[in-house]
């Protein structure tokens, strides 16, 4: 065991323990300073970024090398402020309506084509498939992707076969969610992982 | 009855503390598989020429995701770096991305790695999906790297113009890759890959059997997996089998509340009226 001599290992390992006073003790002061530590080093150091990128593709290339065109996304941002201003807080919908056209615009058609068409395409299996094992996955695959649809069928008379079809259609989704669910427990056990990692690896020197 | 639906949560977090920690202070060596999703990015790198070819990374976490964010780049810079494959990083969904890039170059320099000529990293672009797409058509139009340097004079970007030029793409992130897939992998057929946190793997199966995404790695267990293919296990392999342990323990209390709710249910049942 050799225990670390650095500072920052130190702070680390405080704060960590800070946090983890809530759920076993109570809500504390402790607490509560390493949270606002938190949460006032995130802020300050994506205004930090934030300011860099202004001036390292706005203001430096539109006055070092006269790319004059920048002006008019640097105007568009700082018009983004005038909603501070009553008289003049419409102005900020300009920006904004660029945004979000722009924004629409990029994101529709190629939605369309990668999140619907492909998967689409991809959901047609070849019947007979390369082994039974291939087959088999295609129809649970095909069977499944029917059964969840017809859960959502509301505008179809609800006859027996659809309400069994779209019974077997809400368990595949409870499966999925447990997935789901398991994998969530296993993100965060991997979260405190890392942070006992911190502490007996980095602070005291243990692994 | 009562208490062993209504246990502690303290009970239950100390319990945890103990079980975690004392297999990742005396491993126990539990048996891994390895996943094909994991295997796949592995062949691709494998696959790649050291002499040509260059690699992006999207560096698109947060420290708050912690380790089971942190240790899938980790794993596979260090594969890039074993077969002395070049790489760029650059982040566009968090402004965590370059921070968290420093870390993995700040080792790298210490084992005698060049910065610019191995590897660069060119910082956070505004501008989300946008800037994917803008980057993907001219890799130049970030103007600097982070530390000031003229991205078009860094030798790690020389031959590089646009997305097309780089061998592999692959994103780590905390959630799906969707932006990627919309504005780079279906318009300009590029070769891409994810990694990102366990929780988000689930979403990402799709786009993994649709051919789209080809390669997954999730958290820690990926990391680890990939770890052992390259012959070096790290920090995933230490903790897999603390992982394993935890994941014991959370099925013994969902069991342990389950058969607790079964029972009291069993005792409340009224005697049928005569």
């Amino acid at each position: 065991m050799q225990i670390s001599t650095n500072i920052w290992q130190w702070i680390a390992v405080a704060c960590i323990f800070g946090m983890w006073s809530l759920p076993l003790y109570k809500d504390n002061p402790f607490y509560r300073v390493c949270q606002n530590v938190f949460v006032g080093s995130c802020a300050g150091h994506a205004i930090g970024i934030a300011i860099g990128n202004i001036v390292h593709y706005g203001f430096q290339p539109a006055i070092y090398e006269s790319q004059l065109h920048l002006i008019i996304p640097i105007a568009l941002g700082l018009l983004l402020y005038a909603r501070f201003f009553q008289k003049i807080a419409w102005l900020s919908r300009w920006p904004v309506a660029f945004l979000v056209g722009v924004g629409v615009g990029q994101t529709i058609y190629s939605s369309l084509r990668s999140q619907i068409l492909n998967q689409v395409i991809a959901a047609m299996t070849k019947f007979p498939g390369e082994s039974i094992g291939a087959t088999l996955n295609g129809l649970v695959s095909i069977v499944g992707l029917l059964a969840v649809l017809t859960y959502f069928l509301f505008t179809v008379p609800q006859t027996k076969f659809v309400t069994g079809f779209a019974q077997a259609g809400r368990w595949l989704m409870m499966v999925t969610f447990g997935v789901g669910f398991g994998n969530v427990v296993s993100g965060r056990l991997s979260v405190l992982l890392g942070e006992l990692l911190k502490i007996f690896g980095d602070w005291l020197g243990m692994i | 009855m009562e208490k062993m639906q209504n246990v502690d949560t303290r009970i239950i977090y100390i319990v945890l503390l103990i079980v975690l920690s004392v297999p990742l202070l005396r491993p126990i060596g539990i048996p891994m598989q390895i996943s094909p999703m994991t295997r796949a990015v592995y062949d691709i790198i494998e696959g790649l020429n050291p002499e040509k070819d260059v690699v992006l990374l999207s560096m698109d976490y947060s420290p708050g995701a912690g380790l089971d964010a942190e240790v899938c780049p980790v794993a596979v810079v260090e594969h890039l770096m074993q077969r002395g494959i070049k790489w760029i990083a650059i982040s566009f969904g968090t402004t965590d991305g370059p921070m968290m890039t420093n870390r993995i170059i700040a080792d790298l320099e210490q084992r005698g790695y060049k910065y610019g000529e191995d590897f660069a990293n060119l910082g956070y672009m505004a501008g989300e999906e946008n800037a994917v797409r803008l980057f993907a058509l001219d890799c130049l139009s970030v103007p600097t790297d982070v530390r000031g340097n003229k991205t078009s004079e860094l030798p790690v970007m020389q031959g590089i113009k646009t997305i097309k030029d780089f061998a592999f793409v692959i994103q780590f992130s905390m959630g799906t890759p969707e932006m990627w897939i919309r504005q780079v992998v279906d318009p300009m057929g590029v070769l891409f890959a994810t990694g990102t946190v366990t929780v988000s793997v689930p979403s990402i199966v799709p786009y993994y059997n649709s051919g789209q995404v080809k390669g997954v790695m999730g958290g820690v267990s990926s990391a680890a997996q990939y770890e052992l293919l390259c012959n070096k296990p790290g920090r995933g392999a230490a903790m897999m089998d603390a992982q394993s342990m935890g994941h014991l323990i959370i099925i013994f209390f969902i069991a342990l509340g389950n058969i607790g709710y079964f029972m009291s249910k069993k005792g409340k049942e009224t005697p049928p009226s005569k």
